[in-house]
């Protein structure tokens, strides 16, 4: 193994392990979102309130179809060549979104200080 | 540049790893459905073996017939946005794979590099999906691609180390038949 794998091929894989681990620590401390959007071609379709949802439904855009349920959102199917989008499973995290590239359509899920819609502090 | 003549032997030898390359992407395509808790753009990269043999046998302009062959194979099975993923991957990697065997770095070998190269190819596809969907809102998910980058690129990097030897032979074998000149 040794001759395949050198010492600065391990520091390069340590790094970027590393790296995705520090890239990643914010999404642990992020709370579930209650805000979600759809977006078609970069443009808010829809916006949904997650706590709100009691019922699961679906939506429409695009070829694809969106699960909404309680806290949770996600592509259910999909009429693009790779499917994708499927494979985001369910979002509930903040921050968190998936895309259908194909399609040109994404959901997100607002994290908390963007739910406002608006600065939460302006200092001058 | 002498070894990226388009001689008739060139042109043979890149057409054989561009057809290898489209071949190693298809059969990954049949085996990443069967793979559980792949996320979704992260694929092994078995077709940037081909690649790296090129880059590091110091085939450099050739080594952009795989990557655009195999692009051009996505764009008419998978579409437009697969096919601009696939290209802008392609290029960061290969790139990334040029610039590091430039640098000439003692201690970094194939797995260092495939290491690189995946996360740079995951890194160019992401920048697509920026365009497509008219936000940066799934750079959330560069962890995750960064996780199976390192991940596919320490694998791949690997198998082209082992197989590095044999495509030393094959591209001297050649490039001493075309008659151009072997420079190392």
């Amino acid at each position: 193994m040794k001759e395949y794998v050198k010492r600065g091929d391990l520091v390069i894989l340590i790094g970027v392990l590393v790296l995705s681990g520090l890239l990643y620590v914010p999404l642990l401390f992020s709370r579930g979102g209650t805000v979600a959007e759809v977006l078609s071609d970069g443009e808010v379709v829809e916006r949904i309130d997650l706590d709100s949802v009691n019922e699961p439904y679906t939506i429409k855009i695009r070829g694809s179809v969106i699960l909404v349920e309680p806290g949770k959102i996600g592509y259910l199917e999909s009429d693009c060549p790779n499917g994708e989008c499927v494979r985001f499973g369910m979002l509930s995290r903040a921050g968190a979104a998936a895309a259908c590239v194909p399609n040109r359509t994404m959901i997100r899920i607002l994290s908390a200080n963007r739910e406002k819609d608006g600065p939460d502090a302006v200092t001058y | 540049m002498k070894n990226g003549r388009l001689n008739a032997r060139n042109i043979a030898y890149y057409g054989i790893a561009g057809t290898l390359a489209i071949v190693l992407s298809m059969l990954e395509s049949v085996l990443v459905p069967y793979i559980p808790g792949l996320p979704p753009g992260a694929k092994p990269g078995l077709s940037n073996v081909v690649v790296m043999l090129l880059a590091a046998t110091g085939q450099t302009a050739g080594l952009l017939f795989p990557v655009l062959m195999k692009s051009i194979f996505v764009l008419l099975t998978r579409g437009m946005s697969a096919f601009l993923m696939s290209l802008s991957g392609g290029i960061l990697s290969a790139a990334a794979m040029i610039l590091m065997h430039r640098a000439k770095l003692k201690s970094i070998g194939e797995a260092g590099i495939g290491i690189v190269s995946a996360c740079m190819h995951n890194a160019g596809q992401l920048l697509v999906s920026f365009f497509y969907t008219g936000t940066a809102a799934l750079i959330w998910y560069l962890p995750v691609l960064l996780l199976f980058g390192a991940a596919a690129g320490l694998a791949t990097g690997i198998f082209t180390a082992v197989l590095l030897p044999h495509a030393r032979r094959l591209a001297v074998l050649f490039r001493k038949e075309s008659g151009s000149s072997f420079t190392t």
